[in-house]
């Protein structure tokens, strides 16, 4: 492993809180970015300035909830974490909050932006695969990441119908700081995970990880992306950040996909993933949403090449006053693209969930299948769902369906498994766990199916 | 414990006469395959206020009418709300609609007709293109066809007028009914409600008056046909419909339209109120012409153990925006939205529901259909909200589309909260095209691809032609049949 | 078997209370009563069977008996090793002892066969039956040849009807009820599917479980041989009898034994051509299931 330690002091406009352009761009020297890349994160500052903060009546933000944001009161970074011996060494906050029960291909630990801790398994390194922090890549990686980087979610981010500002988006070009760099060479398999684990552990400064990785043609890769932060302090604004996250997976080329969000439940924060896939790709992506106080989760596939299919998975459980805002986006752009896509979330307390979802067909991508489901299940009669599918379908050519629905457990089910003697409280559990378990069931890597289980039953709670 | 319901096993509103497949077969042999629509008659209008719109012309049009002091006041503040309010950013493209280059009212003829002798012959004659058979306007519980901006002809059946039933033009219903009018108008649909409810509520004229007294059952369909016939008319007709407790009523109206070439607007209103246990089914067969902006305010109220039923189906207009609503007020209301949609090239359907369930144990089913041909273009949205504490209500939103074309655009866009943990409610959509095995099977038959496209598509859309009157079921059909027939896009 | 002398008594033979005990039991449906007062006593070693036409309220006993929320009861006492049943929640009576085999098996998306039984033996037997369970769970699979697959399957979901008739009697022989109400667990079963179950029932007949096996129809009782046999027609037992009863309406159908009824002097009730739905349970795949897995019901 490659990186590099930035011991660099923190230069002091970054102590400060707010965002600044002055901030940005020391962010970038502190960094020690190339200059095509201080140029990127100009137009991120700038796109920043341009583009209005979202309100309560801009389209795909009306269920949104910013009042967790201070941004005069958070600093844009804080200072760059010591490298630990181990995995081990790293502090307990962390460490146990983390499944390594099972092996991996690589771990990367970024704590607060920088490495804490990285690990890659020799024969992945010999077969020419690259895993190393951002910062690193960018500056030793040109070839790979120019066409790469900042391309899927630029600074000015164009997502497509329907418009989204991208202001949060905007924020991470202008600030990113840390994230992880994967490539995987033409025709190489990696099946065991590539693991990114980000925990920001100072909470009043911003965490901003940026991402990219690459699976070239015809080659495989297990990748999980983990998130994770600390709890703010009595009285101190939510802990906040925008991550982002760009993925290209090429022709024939097999990317399995796992994020999970488990920030503090006084983190508020924005995670942005875009998947582009080349021909004959195929990505199988499941998003686990369990933390934070108000998260924006916005997962959007791009089926770009011809003969592309896409699972796209997810599920969220919310309790006490959390706040989901998720979004999904399933674009056809090529012929023959299958997609389909699942997100199942239970909601107890007064816990809110906001689903918009997408599938947009382009102009001749006939003989397309899209499908898309949204179920709900809501515990408490204090929490609430809002569900938004929608289909904009330009080609008669194709397959599309979509499905939402929104209730209690069902009695039926709770019934039947209570005539065969489970009592009542588990018999719900039961019922809850399998609402969960078809998105469950398609994480690729067995041991942290388990470990996903577990964190839902714990936050299902004494029923 | 929650009861699930499938959309698909609600019954009817009104059931269905099993003799009808039969009836609507002979039906079909008997009546000619014309287009109805197309024409339109040298009319001279008596008296116009020009094109264009200003508080005077409001003023004016309130005074020609001899409105009481509290109709002109509300006209002039909805119209100050109009020009204060902005058109709906999203939706159709309504930028073309030249709001100074529009007639808000012509008064065709002196008097109304009392009987159908004293209607004018021209008018009669638009009747016989838009082809009304003679049995059928006999069959008519009571014709109330608007014509221009003014009823010109109108006649309640006297059981209906024995039984209290009051059915009659909304200007008449305003002289003769102030009191009622003045406490239901605008109470559904304030003029704040957007732009073209201001617009409609300045300037409107028109339209229907419909009161049902408690108990009353309105055996026969209360039938009105609409039609625009004048260079760049408006139509701004305003309904309103009561129905007092334990009541039923049925309201169909139709419309068509000549041909024009330049753009057109109808903007109007309905309000429904229906009373504890009374049920209000309101059918609209749209078939303006293609150049017409068809944006309607549709909406109603239930009351306790009340039923209301929109049945709602856009085949013309160049571009339609109307999203019938319930609110559901009362304990065990039930909301019932049937529609259909056929986009063809140069059309815009922009249609759907709104269901608000803000009692405990109501019932909502939304059923969406909709057509799309060559670059034809059709939006469904739904809205359905539950609000907290409606306990045990249950709603069902179902939207499908069939695009037949390439150039076809769908869009759905399905909007459901619950704030209530005890309902359930589910939303299923599906896009598709013609299948191919079906088309298979029935040109293996005989039939030729238009003919057996022809019949998937009225197949596909049968869920809301059964919703509806015979007659209206025919003339769909039909017109379908006349819209495959239109060059393919 | 000396049936008719058994009928008559109002507890065991031996003077015990019987295991299961029905006295006075009417049921109702939304208000709608459908079961009027019916008396039945079931001990372990005995096979009920229960015949009627369709409609005739045997699906509703079978609910009622094991606590369907739906099902109200109106009158009437149901005692189960002398416990009064009609206290219990469903999963106190399952735990104590009694089991339906459902005519409609409910279909459970996410919930793994395998891990739901584990679970259901654990609430039955308690911890130590854990131990025992998978070699158990193999012999009961071959019983019914049934593939080690269906551990894997999510309860009920996207089995045939044969299938789901398996799972629920291999539900049955792992839990080891001591009474067991069959409800029409001959239907929708071609020949094949239907020897299995038949097998799979008689291989768990023993003197320590009594059976209720309904049905509406004598198939079931070729394979099944019941000691006794009771015939309900219009919510009431009307005719009860040995093994010869069941032969009976086979060959004659119930019109001689209504004939008798209402010879009687007695009112029977009947049911309308085709069955009365209102005592069924809906199949489940005709609810609107609102979390039923994400269909591709396209066109």
């Amino acid at each position: 492993m490659t990186t590099l330690v930035r011991t660099t002091e923190l230069p002091a406009t970054l102590l400060e809180a707010g965002f600044s352009e002055a901030a940005s761009r020391a962010l970038g020297e502190w960094r020690d970015d190339p200059d095509w890349v201080r140029a990127l994160r100009a137009h991120g500052w700038e796109a920043w300035e341009d583009i209005p903060m979202p309100g309560k009546t801009t389209e795909g933000w009306r269920r949104s909830d910013l009042r967790f944001l201070a941004l005069d009161r958070v600093r844009p970074a804080t200072a760059l974490p010591e490298r630990a011996a181990g995995f081990d060494a790293l502090p307990r906050a962390l460490t146990e909050q983390v499944d390594m029960s099972f092996a991996a291909g690589g771990v990367l630990v970024q704590r607060d932006g920088g490495t804490a801790y990285g690990e890659i398994v020799d024969d992945l390194r010999e077969q020419g695969v690259i895993f190393t922090d951002l910062h690193t890549a960018l500056r030793e990686h040109r070839d790979l990441l120019e066409a790469h980087f900042m391309q899927l979610v630029p600074a000015r981010w164009q997502p497509g119908p329907p418009s989204n500002a991208g202001k949060f988006e905007a924020l991470n070009a202008a600030f990113f700081n840390g994230g992880s760099f994967v490539y995987v060479p033409p025709n190489t398999t990696v099946t065991l995970p590539v693991r990114s684990i980000f925990w920001a552990s100072d909470p009043a400064a911003g965490f901003f990880p940026r991402s990219v990785v690459i699976v070239d043609r015809g080659a495989r890769l297990v990748y999980l992306d983990e998130y994770r932060s600390v709890e703010a302090p009595e009285g101190a604004p939510a802990v906040f950040g925008s991550g982002v996250v760009e993925l290209y997976i090429k022709d024939g080329a097999r990317l399995d996909y796992v994020t999970t969000q488990e920030w503090s439940p006084s983190t508020g924060g924005f995670l942005t993933q875009r998947v582009t896939l080349g021909r004959d790709a195929y990505v199988n992506w499941v998003v686990v949403a369990l933390g934070g106080l108000c998260s924006r989760l916005t997962a959007d596939v791009l089926l770009q090449g011809k003969g592309t299919k896409a699972d796209l998975l997810g599920l969220a459980f919310g309790e006490r006053t959390q706040v989901f805002d998720i979004h999904t986006l399933q674009d056809h752009l090529s012929p023959y693209t299958d997609s389909d896509q699942l997100f199942k979330t239970a909601l107890r307390d007064r816990a809110r969930l906001a689903y918009e979802g997408l599938i947009y067909i382009r102009p001749g991508s006939y003989g397309s299948n899209g499908y898309q489901a949204n179920k709900n299940l809501l515990l408490d009669d204090t929490a609430k769902a809002d569900s938004i599918p929608m289909l904009q379908i330009h080609d008669n050519d194709v397959r599309c369906t979509h499905s939402s629905a929104t209730g209690p457990v069902d009695e039926h089910h709770v019934h039947y498994l209570m005539t065969r003697g489970l009592p009542r409280p588990q018999a719900e559990r039961m019922v809850i766990q399998g609402h969960f378990e078809p998105v469950i069931g398609r994480i690729a890597v067995e041991e942290l199916k388990d470990t996903i289980r577990d964190a839902v039953d714990r936050r299902i709670g004494d029923r | 414990m929650a009861t699930t319901i499938d959309i698909r096993e609600l019954p009817p509103a009104v059931s269905v006469d099993p003799n009808r497949e039969r009836m609507l077969r002979e039906a079909e042999k008997e009546l000619p395959l014309e287009y109805r629509a197309g024409w339109h008659d040298e009319l001279k209008p008596i008296f116009t206020t020009g094109k264009g719109l200003d508080r005077d012309i409001v003023e004016t049009i309130s005074k020609m009418k001899g409105e009481l002091e509290w109709m002109t006041e509300i006209r002039v503040k909805a119209y100050e709300h109009f020009l204060e309010r902005k058109l709906p950013a999203w939706g159709a493209d309504l930028a073309q609609i030249n709001f100074d280059d529009i007639y808000y009212y012509i008064k065709p003829t002196e008097a109304q007709g009392k009987t159908w002798e004293e209607v004018p012959e021209e008018i009669k004659n638009t009747f016989d293109k838009l082809g009304i058979p003679e049995a059928e306007r006999k069959f008519l519980a009571g014709v109330s066809a608007q014509y221009e901006s003014e009823v010109v002809y109108h006649s309640i059946r006297e059981d209906l007028e024995k039984q209290g039933v009051i059915f009659t033009d909304m200007d008449s219903g305003l002289r003769e009914h102030p009191e009622i009018v003045k406490k239901y108008f605008g109470k559904v649909i304030p003029y704040k409600d957007n732009k073209l409810a201001a617009l409609n509520t300045a300037v409107w004229s028109g339209g229907s008056f419909v009161y049902v007294p408690k108990g009353v059952h309105v055996q026969i369909p209360l039938q009105a046909y609409f039609r625009i016939n004048a260079k760049n008319a408006g139509q701004f007709e305003r309904t309103l419909i009561i129905a007092e407790e334990g009541s039923f009523v049925h309201y169909i109206e139709g419309c068509t339209a000549p041909i024009w070439s330049e753009d057109s607007l109808h903007s109007a209103v309905v309000e429904l109120i229906a009373m504890k246990d009374a049920t209000i089914r309101y059918t609209t067969v749209q078939n303006w012409s293609n150049n017409v902006y068809n944006l309607v305010t549709k909406r109603a109220i239930a009351y306790e153990g009340a039923t209301v039923a929109w049945i709602d189906g856009n085949l013309g207009s160049k571009v339609t925006m109307k999203y019938p609503s319930i609110y559901l007020l009362g304990k065990g209301a039930k909301a019932e939205i049937v529609s259909a949609a056929f986009a063809n090239s140069g059309q815009t359907q922009d249609a759907g529901g709104k269901v608000w369930h803000c009692a405990p144990e109501t019932t909502s089913t939304i059923t969406s259909k909709s057509v799309t041909k060559g670059t034809g273009r059709a939006e469904f949205r739904g809205w359905i909200k539950i609000y907290k504490g409606c306990r045990d209500s249950v709603s069902a939103m179902r939207c499908d589309a069939m695009l037949l074309d390439k150039e076809c655009y769908s869009g759905t866009t399905p909007v459901i909260e619950v704030d209530e943990e005890k309902v359930a409610l589910g939303h299923e959509a599906t896009v598709s095209k013609v299948g191919e095995e079906e088309l298979f099977y029935l040109m293996s038959r005989g039939l030729t691809e238009r003919e057996a496209i022809t019949q998937i598509v009225n197949g596909f859309i049968e869920p809301f032609t059964k919703e509806l009157p015979m007659e209206y079921a025919v003339e769909l059909n039909k017109l379908i049949a006349l819209q495959m027939d239109a060059a393919v896009g | 078997m000396a049936a008719a002398e058994t009928l008559e008594r109002p507890v065991g033979t031996d003077g015990r209370v019987p295991t299961l005990q029905i006295e006075g039991l009417h049921v109702a449906i939304d208000g709608h009563e459908i079961i009027h007062g019916i008396d039945l006593a079931v001990n372990k070693g005995e096979v009920h069977a229960i015949l009627g036409p369709n409609g005739s309220g045997k699906s509703t006993l079978a609910y009622a008996l094991m606590g369907n929320p739906r099902y109200e009861i109106t009158e009437g006492t149901v005692t189960f090793n002398g416990e009064d049943v009609l206290e219990m929640e469903p999963d106190e009576r399952a735990r104590a002892g009694l089991f339906l085999c459902f005519q409609y098996p409910t279909s459970i998306p996410g919930v793994q066969m395998g891990n739901f039984l584990r679970l259901a033996v654990k609430a039955r037997f308690g911890d130590k039956a854990v131990k025992t369970f998978r070699r158990e769970l193999q012999e009961k699979l071959r019983l019914l040849k049934m593939d080690q697959s269906y551990m894997q399957r999510y309860l009920n979901e996207g089995f045939s009807g044969g299938e789901k008739k398996k799972a629920e009697i291999l539900q049955m022989a792992m839990l080891k009820p001591e009474i067991a109400i069959m409800d029409e667990t001959d239907s929708g079963l071609d020949v094949d599917a239907f020897k299995v179950v038949a097998d799979g029932v008689n291989a768990m007949r023993g003197a320590d479980r009594g059976f209720v096996v309904i049905t509406h129809y004598n198939r079931m009782l070729e394979y099944i041989k019941p000691d006794f046999v009771h015939v309900l027609i219009g919510g009431k037992i009307v005719k009860e009898d040995g093994p010869e009863l069941a032969v009976q309406v086979d060959q004659h159908g119930y019109g001689p034994i209504i004939e008798e009824v209402r010879a009687r002097g007695e009112e029977v009730e009947l049911p309308e051509e085709g069955g009365a739905t209102y005592a069924r349970e809906e199949p489940a795949a005709r609810h609107h299931d609102p979390f039923r897995s994400h269909g591709r019901t396209a066109i």
